[in-house]
């Protein structure tokens, strides 16, 4: 078997001493694959979305991307694998700087890697291009955009820098249903078209069941149910599990 | 059973220059007492609006016009003074993010409080045995939370429960929910949720729920309300709602819910092409013809006007979807 793209294990984070918020957790997330971690508020799922996107050393284990150990001493390495490790958060107004234009914002996991300024835009250009917003977009600011168009600049920012893969945390959460849909197919179709890879991070299980091939299930910082994602969700063997299915508003039999 | 809430041509307009626009145009519904009715709508289609007009907290800027009434009184005809009287005490609302709704340096059992002696005028021990049950009742027993707690002790779900302690605190007729659990996980909305259902039951509370997420919708609400760009498009019993909807606009909504379809994973969602239009990029036809698949010549000179569509179903298309 070829090595996982991006491999954990034994990933530990305490805030203060008896405040231990993740107890030795592992996965491993393929090329082209989507992860989905669900999980209740209190799980980890936010500490573990930052570990894993390279923003929070944890005292403990280690995550590699591409072979890499993204908190090791190889800074050179891991500076040429980073573009290719992004990341998506929940707000799309507190993830954009709102005095940057957006193609400096979309521009900004190419910073260091030797690209001329022309070789930039057009990379701007094609990123603001596959998520279907206007090229004129990159002169203007976050706040001339709804939200729905924001989180596309924030996935625009993501794919830059041709990723292999993009950590999602909570990416639909604030959006309308109507532009859930739309993100989630932009998301579907890039996976397609460019073999990305997500770890797509939610509480909400109608949209991880949409998303994902493989689901973990987190509860009190520890992974309690892992598997292919129908498995999982078709037949639930933690009671955590089957604690966030019921919680699943359905709609009335009719 | 009688009407608590009769809602008729409401309206609600800004003024830009010599422009004007409607946030909410001829909107009316009815909710009788101990009802649940359930707003629907994308982002900027009123639905916040029209909370804020039925408790009176409207923006200043906003003219409102139409009738409110509340067991027969027209609100909107009611001066400042008198209309404060019903705020809290007839009509009370639970707010979107239970962060900033709650005073952060105030302990919550006063904050519960304060409402008691503000509105009942208890005295401070009545008021305080008073909150001090209530916070028992939505599930802040003594060994969770004290009076004495300060909010940011408590998680979103537990300052979700402080904020209907506090607008449970007169016992009022009529509770408006917005969007109040959309800030929690789904575990703790179902809780939230189950409570709030409760004790509207107990008390014979009407709910007026605003939310985007059908499936609450179809958890909570026995009837349902579809806003689409300040215009009601849409009127039916949820069940009836669920089992076929007429207006292409609800039933595009319907669509693009993880929660009210069976869409199978990885596959395309349908989406509701374009956006709700702004206030003042509003025509004079049907507001969503612009976005919609079945649009025809006729949508455009005017308005749909409501029509029935089956036993309590009312719908604003001329050209409403039909299932088989």
């Amino acid at each position: 078997m070829s090595t996982p793209l991006l491999e954990a294990d034994g990933l530990v984070r305490e805030y203060g001493p008896g405040r231990r918020v993740l107890h030795s957790v592992g996965l491993t997330v393929a090329a082209g694959e989507t992860l989905g971690i669900i999980g209740g508020s209190g799980s980890g799922k936010s500490s573990l979305a930052r570990i894993l996107m390279g923003l929070q050393r944890p005292d403990a284990g280690r995550v590699r991307f591409r072979g890499i150990d993204l908190y090791g001493a190889d800074r050179a390495a891991l500076r040429a694998a980073r573009p290719q490790l992004q990341a998506v958060f929940q707000d799309p107004y507190g993830s954009l700087d709102p005095r940057q234009r957006v193609g400096r914002i979309v521009a900004e996991p190419l910073r260091g890697q030797g690209l001329d300024r022309a070789a930039r835009d057009e990379r701007v250009r094609w990123a603001l291009e596959a998520v279907s917003l206007p090229p004129d977009a990159a002169t203007r600011h976050p706040h001339a955009f709804s939200g729905g168009q924001r989180q596309r600049v924030a996935i625009a920012r993501a794919l830059v820098g041709r990723p292999a893969l993009v950590i999602a945390d909570e990416p639909v959460s604030a959006l309308d249903v109507s532009v859930q849909a739309q993100v989630l197919n932009l998301m579907l179709e890039l996976q397609a078209r460019l073999g990305l890879a997500f770890v797509f991070i939610s509480h909400d299980l109608g949209v991880v069941r949409h998303m994902a091939h493989r689901i973990a299930v987190l509860e009190a910082g520890r992974i309690v149910e892992a598997g292919d994602a129908a498995a999982v969700l078709g037949s639930p063997r933690h009671p955590a599990t089957r604690g966030l299915l019921e919680a699943l508003p359905t709609a009335p039999s009719c | 059973m009688s009407v608590l809430l009769e809602v008729e041509g409401l309206s609600l307009r800004v003024r830009r220059g010599a422009e004007y626009a409607y946030l909410l145009e001829r909107v009316g519904f009815a909710l009788e007492v101990g009802g649940t009715l359930g707003v629907v709508g994308e982002s900027g289609c009123g639905k916040s609006m029209l909370a804020l007009a039925l408790i009176g907290l409207l923006p200043r800027g906003v003219a409102a016009s139409g009738a409110v009434r509340l067991d027969g009184t027209d609100l909107l005809a009611l001066p400042e003074r008198a209309r404060r009287a019903t705020r809290g005490r007839r009509i009370a609302m639970v707010f979107q993010e239970p962060m900033r709704a709650l005073n952060p340096t105030q302990p919550i059992g006063r904050q519960v409080a304060e409402g008691l002696r503000a509105q009942l005028g208890l005295g401070r021990a009545e008021a305080d045995a008073r909150a001090r049950a209530l916070l028992d009742r939505v599930g802040l027993p003594a060994g969770v939370a004290s009076p004495h707690t300060l909010p940011h002790r408590l998680s979103g779900g537990q300052r979700q429960r402080v904020l209907i302690a506090i607008a449970l605190a007169c016992e009022p007729a009529l509770l408006i929910a917005d969007e109040f659990s959309t800030a929690l996980d789904m575990g703790t909305q179902a809780q939230v949720l189950a409570l709030l259902a409760e004790l509207v039951a107990e008390r014979r509370m009407a709910l007026l729920m605003i939310t985007h997420d059908l499936g609450l919708l179809a958890q909570v609400c026995a009837r349902a309300l579809v806003l689409y760009a300040g215009r009601a498009v849409e009127a039916a019993p949820t069940a009836a709602l669920f089992a076929a909807r007429r207006h292409p606009y609800t039933e595009g909504l319907f669509g693009c819910s993880l929660h009210a379809g069976h869409t199978a994973p990885g596959t395309r969602l349908p989406t509701i092409r374009g956006q709700v239009p702004p206030p003042f990029a509003r025509g004079p036809g049907c507001c969503f013809a612009g976005r919609c698949g079945r649009v025809e010549p006729d949508c455009l000179p005017e308005q749909p006007p409501l029509h029935a569509a089956g036993p309590a179903h009312r719908v604003a298309c001329l050209h409403p979807v039909v299932t088989v």
